[in-house]
């Protein structure tokens, strides 16, 4: 591989400010997008991910004067995603500055948005995300709505099927493992990784810098969407981020007890490590 | 001393507030124009895009830009290509069979799929720049602090480096090199995006717009 291996802090916004939960549920504020975004960049972050987080739920997109101001601050990829249903979407949202867009839940009702957004955006600006949860007949299944509906699709089948249709990227989630820093599910992402000719990033579960490079050494993952391991660490540098500017549930800023397995840790720390074991970082 | 103002050329096809952003940033005045009057009375000029290469050049010839771009290159203006307007600048392109373009640099555009084994295609992502000339004639311009580091790529087409005599670095992909920029008088051209590369990439056209115009 001569691609660098991607680290990708996820921003979940929530109204404005940027969220956290546990296996996608259980939102709590974190602190403004902004300031995440600035510091990360600035710490050499490959790429950013945005992810509105209600957005699907309610039908809604509020994410774009956000991304608006984040473009003129911030010089890297872009990724956004939350509640795209059709081209209008897409081209206000990259009109906004954004380079890429992720799409879960639209790809399901209408399969034939990825194959029309790819023709018109080109496949490199289409991210299909994808939910995996695991069944108790050790079946893996693709879901929506930060895992609350099934689709009874198989994540293989499906990841197969949006490439086909266009898809530029996937994104897999392990819903299961998302928020709780107790690492990632091998097993599915190896048999991803076997069929994907398309960039791969994983994203779930990933609290620890050995369980990243864990996860980098697997053949065809292009990159990791990091949240918990670095908001966490970030939560306890930044001053001015006092609970009562926000909207949500503000328990965590208030008793900054961590309920997880994650080891905070940031980005710097993670690409010396993954460069020392000869994984090509930026 | 009076900002400088830079052009970036508007032919219809995309978003181009994320190079507008970058130009901002770095405390330039730019205009997104397809204006001729404007684009010749400029300090300096972007050619960026991404997407089809023909209609790109139908757009660029419907605007009658292909002339006022050779006009701008050919009197020494600064002149910055990026990603599709890196390949642009060249003599064809093999999409959709095959696509003239507006050589001013010798060379084609080719599909990734023949340079080789590729598995990934498109390429996208964070690949290093390595320099190949050392005497790059523009003394104003230090570019030798950018060989080896890494630059944002999107493209699934791409240049030999082979017979290229305005090879200003080279790219690896997998087991194939390929043509990671040129240069010709005053212009440089990237198939990677500077306006998303970071500290690296906004240095870079800081630099090159920070010449003499």
């Amino acid at each position: 591989m001569t691609l660098a291996f991607r680290i990708i802090p996820k921003l979940d916004i929530k109204g404005s400010d940027l969220v956290k939960g546990i296996n996608l549920e259980g939102l709590r504020v974190l602190g403004k997008p902004d300031d995440f975004a600035k510091y990360y960049y600035n710490e050499g972050a490959d790429e950013l991910i945005y992810q509105d987080v209600v957005a699907s739920l309610y039908g809604r997109n509020g994410l774009k004067s956000i991304i608006n101001k984040t473009a003129k601050e911030i010089f890297i990829p872009l990724t956004v995603g939350g509640g795209i249903r059709t081209i209008e979407d897409i081209k206000g949202i990259l009109q906004c500055g954004a380079d890429k867009v992720s799409i879960n839940t639209a790809a399901h009702e209408k399969p034939h948005l990825i194959s029309k957004a790819a023709e018109i955006f080109g496949s490199s600006t289409i991210v299909v995300s994808i939910e995996a949860i695991k069944q108790s007949n050790g079946k893996y299944i693709a879901f929506t709505d930060n895992g609350r509906n099934s689709t009874g699709r198989e994540v293989i089948d499906w990841a197969q099927e949006t490439v086909q249709l266009g898809a530029g990227e996937i994104i897999l989630t392990i819903v299961d493992k998302e928020g709780t820093g107790k690492g990632t599910d091998i097993e599915l992402i190896n048999e991803v990784s076997k069929i994907l000719k398309v960039p791969f990033i994983v994203h779930g579960g990933l609290g620890s810098i050995n369980q990243i490079l864990e996860t980098s050494k697997i053949n065809s993952v292009s990159g990791v969407a990091l949240s918990s391991v670095l908001h966490y660490e970030l939560v306890s540098k930044l001053r001015n981020n006092q609970p009562k500017d926000f909207e949500g549930n503000t328990q965590f800023l208030k008793s900054r007890k961590l309920f997880t397995s994650v080891q905070p840790t940031t980005i710097k720390k993670i690409k010396q490590k993954l460069n020392q074991n000869n994984i090509l970082c930026r | 001393m009076k900002q400088k103002n830079i052009a970036i050329i508007n032919y219809n096809l995309n978003n181009l507030f994320s190079v507008k952003n970058a130009i901002t940033q770095l405390g330039f005045n730019s205009n997104i124009t397809y204006d001729h009057k404007e684009i010749l009375q400029s300090d300096g000029v972007i050619l960026p895009g991404v997407g089809s290469f023909s209609q790109a050049m139908k757009q660029i010839k419907n605007f009658g830009l292909d002339n006022v771009i050779r006009e701008v290159i050919n009197e020494g203006k600064l002149f910055f290509g990026i990603c599709l307007g890196f390949q642009l600048l060249f003599d064809s392109s093999d999409e959709n069979g095959c696509s003239k373009g507006l050589s001013v640099l010798k060379g084609e555009v080719k599909h990734l799929s023949t340079f080789g084994k590729i598995r990934k295609i498109p390429h996208v992502g964070w690949n290093k720049i390595n320099m190949n000339i050392n005497d790059y004639t523009n003394n104003e311009i230090n570019l030798s602090k950018f060989n080896n580091k890494y630059f944002y790529f999107v493209h699934s087409h791409a240049v030999q480096v082979i017979n290229q005599k305005r090879l200003l670095t080279s790219t690896k992909i997998e087991d194939s090199i390929i043509c990671s920029s040129v240069y010709k008088k005053r212009l440089i051209a990237t198939q990677f995006h500077p306006e998303k590369s970071g500290i690296d990439g906004l240095n870079l056209l800081k630099d090159f717009f920070s010449q003499e115009s």
